[in-house]
């Protein structure tokens, strides 16, 4: 993944699916639910260091880890 | 110098050398100054100093070869002050020898400490300077990066993997207000050139157009400009400290 990739949607970038997955599991969310997450990153234009924030921000906020 | 107040620097190879002398600059700046090294004594006696000059700073016993070391080392650092601001990837060792004899133990100890160290101390701050916005990384190089040395295959091909590295990151986080720069020291005097016959180092001096060693407060001087607020334009670039040694 590089750096400065720019991306508009979650489907362009092949980890999402694991936090994905793990949101749904570890904090029982559903799929209207992730829909909604998704619709507000992908809301703006968002790059791999958003990404990689992202994930660390998920993982801090809910005490979970997300492998990727 | 310039001012560092309220900054948290981390320091390692800080026990002494070029390391010691950054930490004792660092915190004349006015940064409080983690200092990361394997030797407990030495850095016992840095912290010392440091106080005594009216400065704070804070010893982590870390080997920056091991991976579970630096990340215990940088928790603590974040669990004492909350953020790191600036790295110092100063830590480094020598295992010379002629290349078609080297032994695989010598290439992979120097590149592990000195190149796969820095990466791991990268690792561990990017995290807080990214939520903050700001960053200093100072990655320490050599002129033999640039110039070779017979000898020392592994020591310079690990301080030009230094230079790759800085690079690489410099660009990788720049939108984050992180700068990323590599120095990159002459022939200085320090313990690890200390070792070397007086006629070796004659024979260095006559290539030092300011006819001269450099001192390990020569660069820290330059590491100091690079971690303030008048270098934030400067990224990806490698400062060379070397009395017009090697000029790149």
């Amino acid at each position: 993944m590089v750096a400065t990739r720019r991306f508009r949607k979650l489907e362009e970038i092949p980890e999402w699916e694991a936090v994905r997955q793990t949101l749904m599991e570890k904090l029982s969310l559903d799929e209207l639910q992730i829909r909604q997450i998704e619709a507000q990153i992908e809301s703006k234009p968002f790059d791999s260091l958003d990404f990689v924030e992202l994930v660390m921000s998920l993982e801090q906020a809910f005490g979970i880890s997300i492998p990727l | 110098m310039f001012s560092l107040k309220d900054k948290v620097a981390v320091v390692t190879g800080a026990s002494q050398g070029i390391g010691r002398d950054t930490a004792l600059a660092l915190a004349e700046s006015g940064a409080t100054v983690a200092v990361a090294a394997r030797s407990e004594d030495k850095l016992s006696a840095l912290v010392a100093d440091i106080a005594a000059a009216g400065g704070t700073a804070f010893a982590v016993k870390m080997d920056v070869a091991d991976a579970e070391q630096v990340k215990a080392g940088f928790k603590q650092v974040l669990e004492k002050f909350g953020r790191i601001d600036i790295l110092v990837n100063n830590a480094a060792i020598t295992r010379d020898g002629l290349a078609m004899r080297m032994k695989a133990d010598d290439w992979e100890a120097v590149l592990r400490t000195n190149l796969t160290g820095a990466h791991l101390c990268i690792q561990q701050v990017l995290p807080t300077m990214m939520k903050t916005r700001a960053g200093r990384i100072i990655n320490i190089s050599s002129v033999v990066a640039q110039s070779g040395n017979a000898g020392q295959a592994n020591y310079v091909a690990a301080k030009a993997g230094i230079i790759g590295l800085t690079k690489a990151i410099a660009i990788e986080i720049a939108s984050r207000n992180i700068t990323v720069n590599a120095v990159a020291p002459g022939f200085v005097a320090t313990p690890m050139t200390d070792v070397l016959p007086d006629k070796v180092k004659e024979e260095l001096k006559t290539r030092i157009p300011l006819g001269r060693m450099g001192s390990a407060r020569d660069v820290a001087a330059a590491i100091v400009f690079l971690a303030s607020d008048e270098a934030s334009y400067i990224t990806g670039h490698v400062l060379n400290v070397n009395g017009g040694m090697h000029l790149a």
